[in-house]
């Protein structure tokens, strides 16, 4: 079972923390996105596993043994890096065989292995040609195809996709991420894209500042945010935060600010009673803003739209709400022009608080 | 159209002219004053710039009354033993100071190109004693050892700057797939490297094949000198400059060097720019 265990993980360079106090297991066959933004210490972590960079303190254990010591080469572990790392004096076959050779498997396995993997991902006509003679996505199979011919107890990924245009990243996503299904082996995925870390991941861990945020499902991650970096970080376009009072209104509590007052739902009533009369921070999804028509009862919101943006499958929204900047998805049917007033409808069970001071989400 | 053409003229076929006149004009020289006889070229009262009447009598006194034929296997044997002992030690050397970054490493990278700083005419005197000590005084051996203290510096600032021009993830790749490091500098990195170590074999032939002052200060016979040396020493005996052999030499001395950059002018280009291309 390649079970990648990360205890107590930590990276200094110099006096500078990459990476704090790391904790985390990732299963066996498990696809694990690493996400967070630049300078989070996410590549310098996959580094760590890799063995390609020291640690200052804590246990990284592969199939629980102990690898802190261990060279890379010896952990059995391949990677798939941004620029793709092709050698570019040999050809396709000899990059993909390379591994292997050092390995001293007979010539014979490795030609039929390389000839396998090569079929499996498209590019058995590519064989003799060197990289500079190869597109982007190819190039990007090729590395692929080098990982996976050596059949590794982990696959690391470095943002592999980063380099590739958009839609050719749609593609190899889900080629990935069918790839991963068949073959089954523990991949480590590190991406800053958080679109990319929802549709592929297993799991994600949303990381900032050298330190793990959340680690979680996509959608459990969606949905219940742990703070205000991770509600922000994850969900395109980004979450609207407001700074709304509580206010205790018969039975209920409301946030309100000026130009509206919303009703908090009755699951959320009793994490939210301390905060009567006190901030707290509203955060609301733009796809969870919808057109309200004519229905201006509680919980609808005045808007006076700043900004119309049509994306195809939704319309962008800009408008402004009392005081706050806030954008809203709707459907791309909406009538909705600019400089015209808008009724919108927060969905009252997806909206998150937060604590003002520590960031946290009330819940 | 033809304002863009006379612009072109002007702005850069008429000063590459003048620059190639400038640069190539001491090679007219050599060759003119090579193949005219003494009488013509005494003779102020004809045009400096031609050759009236074609004499070989310059290059029979070069060929057969100097040694320069072994003065030029002596430069080949200095310039090639000085180049490879160099190549081979600012190969290892830059490899180390930009890829395993052990500590103290930038330290040393700024101490060698100091070293580079040192002019010869200082260093000359302590190198001069250890020559003696180590009893190669008057030997070819002398300059192929000496010369790598210039050119050691200068090669491993040159590949320096190469082997940084090559991205870090083809040696971790190669190191995951279990390749050591000394594997990994040879199959590796010395393939990509090549135009920079041509480039850098190029400097360090065309330095130590130029080199003069440590070639007459450790060589003092005649059939040991170097070409650079030998003419000098040789074609002008006190005030008398034999003019016409001096030229033949020179000009004949520096076919090789030409030679060698017009094969690997590609590689030298490449090399001096760093240009890694996947």
């Amino acid at each position: 079972m390649a079970e990648v265990l990360l205890e107590h993980v930590g990276k200094k360079f110099g006096k500078v923390v990459a990476v704090d106090d790391f904790n985390l297991t990732i299963y066996h066959d498990e696809f694990m996105v690493f996400v967070g933004p630049s300078g989070c210490g996410k590549t310098t972590t996959l580094r760590m596993i890799a063995g390609l960079e020291e640690i200052t303190s804590g246990d990284i254990a592969i199939e629980g043994r102990r690898v802190n010591n261990v060279p890379p080469k010896d952990r059995d572990i391949a990677m798939v890096f941004q620029n793709y790392a092709l050698y570019p004096h040999m050809t396709v076959y000899q990059n993909m065989a390379f591994g292997l050779k050092l390995k001293k498997v007979a010539q014979q396995e490795i030609d039929k292995r390389v000839r396998q993997t090569a079929e499996m991902l498209g590019i058995l006509g590519l064989l003799k040609r060197k990289p500079k003679e190869l597109s982007g996505g190819q190039r990007q199979r090729v590395a692929l195809g080098r990982a996976i011919v050596r059949i590794p107890k982990v696959y690391l990924f470095d943002e592999p996709l980063s380099n590739l245009d958009a839609k050719l990243r749609v593609q190899m996503r889900l080629e990935l991420k069918k790839l991963h299904k068949k073959m089954g082996t523990t991949s480590i995925y590190v991406t800053h894209d958080q679109i990319e870390a929802m549709t592929m991941g297993d799991r994600i861990a949303v990381m900032k500042d050298g330190r793990i945020q959340q680690v979680g499902e996509p959608l459990q991650i969606y949905m219940h945010p742990i703070n205000r970096f991770v509600a922000s970080f994850i969900g395109s376009p980004t979450m609207n935060f407001l700074d709304v009072h509580v206010v205790k209104k018969g039975e209920g509590y409301h946030v309100e600010s000026k130009g509206f007052s919303l009703p908090v739902p009755e699951e959320k009533k009793r994490a939210i009673a301390p905060y009567e009369g006190k901030e707290v921070i509203l955060g609301v999804r733009p796809e969870d803003l919808s057109e309200g028509g004519e229905n201006r009862g509680a919980g609808t919101l005045k808007a006076h739209v700043e900004v119309v943006q049509p994306v195809g499958n939704q319309i962008y929204v800009d408008v402004k709400v009392g005081a706050h900047n806030l954008l809203a998805a709707v459907p791309p049917q909406s009538l909705v022009k600019t400089m015209e007033e808008m009724a919108l409808n927060p969905r009252l069970d997806n909206l998150h608080y937060f604590d003002p001071k520590s960031e946290l989400a009330i819940a | 159209m033809r304002q863009k053409r006379k612009e072109k003229f002007f702005r850069f076929y008429l000063p590459l002219a003048l620059f190639l006149i400038f640069l190539l004009f001491p090679f007219y020289w050599m060759f003119a004053t090579t193949f005219k006889s003494d009488m013509e070229l005494y003779n102020l009262k004809l045009n400096p710039f031609l050759i009236h009447h074609w004499s070989l009598l310059n290059l029979k006194h070069l060929f057969f009354q100097t040694p320069f034929l072994r003065w030029l296997a002596n430069t080949f044997f200095v310039a090639i033993t000085s180049t490879i002992i160099s190549l081979s030690a600012s190969l290892l050397a830059a490899y180390g100071i930009q890829r395993i970054r052990f500590k103290g490493s930038s330290l040393m990278g700024i101490g060698i190109f100091f070293c580079y700083l040192v002019p010869p005419t200082i260093l000359f005197i302590p190198l001069a004693t250890m020559v003696f000590k180590l009893r190669i005084w008057d030997s070819l051996w002398a300059l192929s050892l000496i010369y790598p203290t210039f050119l050691i510096p200068f090669c491993t600032w040159l590949l320096m700057g190469y082997f940084n021009s090559i991205p870090k993830e083809l040696e971790e790749c190669a190191m995951m797939d279990g390749a050591s490091r000394l594997w990994i500098f040879w199959r590796v990195i010395v393939p990509l490297s090549l135009p920079g170590i041509l480039s850098a074999g190029i400097f360090a032939f065309t330095l130590s094949w130029n080199e003069y002052l440590y070639a007459l200060t450790f060589i003092s016979t005649s059939l040991k000198k170097t070409v650079s040396v030998g003419l000098v020493t040789e074609l002008v005996r006190g005030d008398v400059y034999h003019w016409g052999p001096l030229m033949a030499g020179a000009l004949f001395g520096s076919v090789p060097v030409a030679l060698v950059y017009s094969f690997f002018v590609e590689y030298y280009v490449a090399g001096m720019t760093g240009a890694l291309k996947e």
